[in-house]
């Protein structure tokens, strides 16, 4: 019986040429920004290096501060801060410190290379699993001290010493100050932004000195537990750390909130606006609404273009009745037909998805993207789809199939 | 296989001709009453209506345009419920049947044949023809195909299996629709106005078709028409008038 479901499902929707691709393009164009939502957050937030453990890393990336009488300051702690208070956070957890990227120009035959450089620690290195191609990080020393070394992006060291050339040993200039590249790491995404930099060299020393014993400044903490289950543990110890930290003013009060990688995503699309203290819980409201809404919308067209078709198919539905198919058999042969439309869309958005993602992923906004369409990703697209075709199909099948026979056959055409 | 086409035209019967077999009553119809309501209007469409359908039965039924003919035979098929009397099929009462039971008995004990056809113009010929034995369970796909090849056949069809309804003449339409209401081995064909779409040569055709599928297979019709000469070659003649059987 399903084969000859499936046959009428394919039969109709070639009848209906015009009917079929409006809903092939409006369940096509939402699968796809959907898809390519879920490749977004994906590469976001999945276990990509150099962020290979995101179950066991943390981010402390905003402290909160209450002064008295002037409510409640939200900034980025300082090197001083974390470097000062908050390494000892227990056995086997590895710390580190990074700020936030700087923009720097470096010149290669007069031209002119913009480039993203981070400063950071050595434990830096040792949180994140970067992917060396070549070389080595730098030492805990060697940023303590403010060696003028850096390891670079692969793209950069092709960039400016020329395909192939080595760059390990070699100098790179940028804002005029050289560095000795020590290693060459595979491109990071711009949206693993804790990672993300063309350049990352030690903090310079004078700019350290610049702002002793400050607690704010433009850096974040770097956090990787042992294991999964020793996150909670880690986060109460850097919390508890936190609260140890002396106070000039005793009424003031700090505060540090380590957020898991998705979190912190959360935290830095939505925190900079202002919009509320809690970002992470705006962010799953946002986002499942967003998705509803995304699924919803289409839904409802389809069911109404489904059940402003129910006269037209009064007759089939009368004949089938008369003989012997009962209300169950055609719900069913319906609910076939939109799923199978559906899949249809789904493919095509699958297609549609794959293509923006390879433009985004050569585009500037996402630079180094390489976004691919997972397993993870390929799954959800289907759960979605049978979900989509479920929603719009359900409600018209169930019409169809309570349609009274003698009403259908008395109104059909002949 | 029998043409039954072929064989009625060649060798058409007296009207009065007995059926294969008339024996117990297979539809059975005591105080049948149906009332349309609505908000201003109440419509008697069928008015304390006895009647008793024998097996091997060829009865016609005649009356002006809505005096209850079709609304009979939407009873009789299952399809509609009276508001009030009693339709035994069988021997047994169908109103405690639940709507599956009744989609069960119509797909195994009734077939229809409708004045416009009412075939699905998205499938084949061979397609239509299958469709009371897609809803019958343990009949695969090759046995079905087989049985609707065989209705066709019987209806001079066979050769037309590929063919999609909008290929084909009326009367060739509706002879599909006797194949398909055949295909099924129905005990009851109920037949509303099966030649008020046709010209009279095809009306003489699938009127030749309708009493020798009667006469050679024993199938209980039961024919609503408005063809006075056509209700005539049938065993037993009703006639309704605003909603009561008259004669």
């Amino acid at each position: 019986m399903i084969f000859s479901y499936l046959k009428i499902a394919w039969k109709v929707l070639l009848r209906r040429k015009f009917f079929t691709l409006i809903s092939l393009v409006g369940i096509s164009f939402t699968l796809m920004i959907l898809l390519v939502g879920v490749a977004l957050y994906d590469r976001s937030v999945g276990a990509y290096v150099p962020e290979l453990h995101p179950e066991r890393l943390l981010f402390g990336s905003y402290m909160q501060m209450q002064l008295p009488g002037m409510g409640e300051m939200k900034m980025r702690p300082s090197y001083w801060l974390i470097n000062q208070h908050l390494r000892k956070l227990g056995p086997g957890v590895q710390t580190g410190i990074s700020g936030e990227g700087q923009a720097v120009a470096a010149y290669v035959g007069g031209r002119k290379l913009a480039l993203a450089l981070k400063p950071t620690d050595g434990g830096f290195w040792r949180v994140l699993q970067f992917r060396f191609l070549a070389g080595r990080p730098y030492s805990d020393e060697q940023a303590r001290t403010g060696e003028a070394v850096a390891v670079i992006s692969a793209r950069t060291a092709r960039q400016y010493f020329g395909p192939g050339r080595p760059a390990v040993g070699q100098l790179l200039e940028a804002n005029e100050k050289r560095y000795r590249v020590v290693g060459v790491v595979a491109d990071v995404p711009t949206m693993r932004f804790h990672a993300y930099a063309d350049i990352w060299a030690p903090y310079e020393q004078s700019a350290l000195e610049r702002q002793p014993e400050m607690p704010f400044g433009e850096s974040e903490m770097l956090l990787l537990a042992p294991s999964a289950a020793a996150v909670p543990a880690v986060q109460a110890a850097l919390r508890r750390a936190v609260a140890a930290i002396p106070m000039d003013n005793n009424e003031s009060h700090i505060s540090l909130t380590p957020t898991t990688l998705g979190e912190s995503v959360a935290e830095r699309l939505l925190a900079r606006y202002n919009w509320t203290t809690r970002p992470v819980q705006l962010f799953r409201a946002l986002s499942a609404g967003a998705v509803a809404l995304l699924l919803l919308l289409p839904a409802l067209n389809l069911i109404s273009m489904n059940v402003s078709r129910m006269r037209e198919r009064a007759s089939e539905i009368g004949i089938r009745k008369a003989f012997g198919a009962t209300a169950g058999m055609l719900a069913g042969q319906f609910l076939v037909e939109t799923v199978v439309l559906t899949l249809l869309g789904g493919l095509l958005g699958l297609l549609l998805a794959a293509a923006l993602l390879r433009a985004l992923s050569s585009g500037y906004l996402a630079a180094y993207g390489d976004f691919q369409l997972s397993l993870v990703v390929f799954g959800w697209a289907l759960v979605a789809t049978l979900v989509f075709g479920l929603l719009s199909g359900a409600y018209p099948a169930w019409r169809m199939a309570r349609l009274s026979a003698v009403e259908a056959l008395k109104h059909a055409r002949a | 296989m029998t043409n039954l086409f072929t064989s009625a035209t060649d060798a058409p019967q007296p009207a009065t001709a007995p059926a294969a077999g008339i024996g117990r009553a297979v539809l059975q119809l005591t105080g049948i009453e149906k009332v349309y309501q609505t908000r201003t209007i109440e419509t008697v469409a069928l008015n304390h209506v006895n009647l008793t359908i024998n097996q091997g039965e060829f009865v016609s039924v005649m009356g002006p345009s809505g005096c209850g003919k079709s609304t009979l035979l939407s009873i009789m098929g299952l399809l509609d419920e009276p508001t009030s009397g009693t339709l035994e099929l069988d021997g047994r009462p169908v109103q405690s049947y639940s709507d599956k039971e009744l989609a069960r008995l119509r797909n195994h004990k009734i077939g229809f044949v409708f004045q416009s056809y009412h075939l699905i113009n998205d499938l084949s010929v061979l397609d239509n023809v299958e469709l009371p034995l897609l809803y019958r369970d343990g009949v695969g796909g090759k046995e079905r195909r087989q049985r609707a090849f065989a209705a066709l056949e019987k209806v001079g069809l066979g050769a037309r299996t590929g063919h999609f309804p909008s290929q084909l003449s009326g009367g060739q339409r509706q002879r599909v629709a006797i194949a398909r209401a055949l295909a099924g081995e129905p005990e009851i064909i109920l037949a509303d106005e099966p030649t008020g779409n046709l010209d009279s040569v095809m009306g003489e055709e699938i009127m030749d078709l309708l009493l020798t599928l009667n006469r050679e297979q024993g199938t209980t019709i039961v024919m609503v028409t408005h063809d006075e000469q056509q209700a005539l070659k049938t065993q037993r003649l009703i006639r309704f008038f605003d909603g009561s059987q008259v004669s």
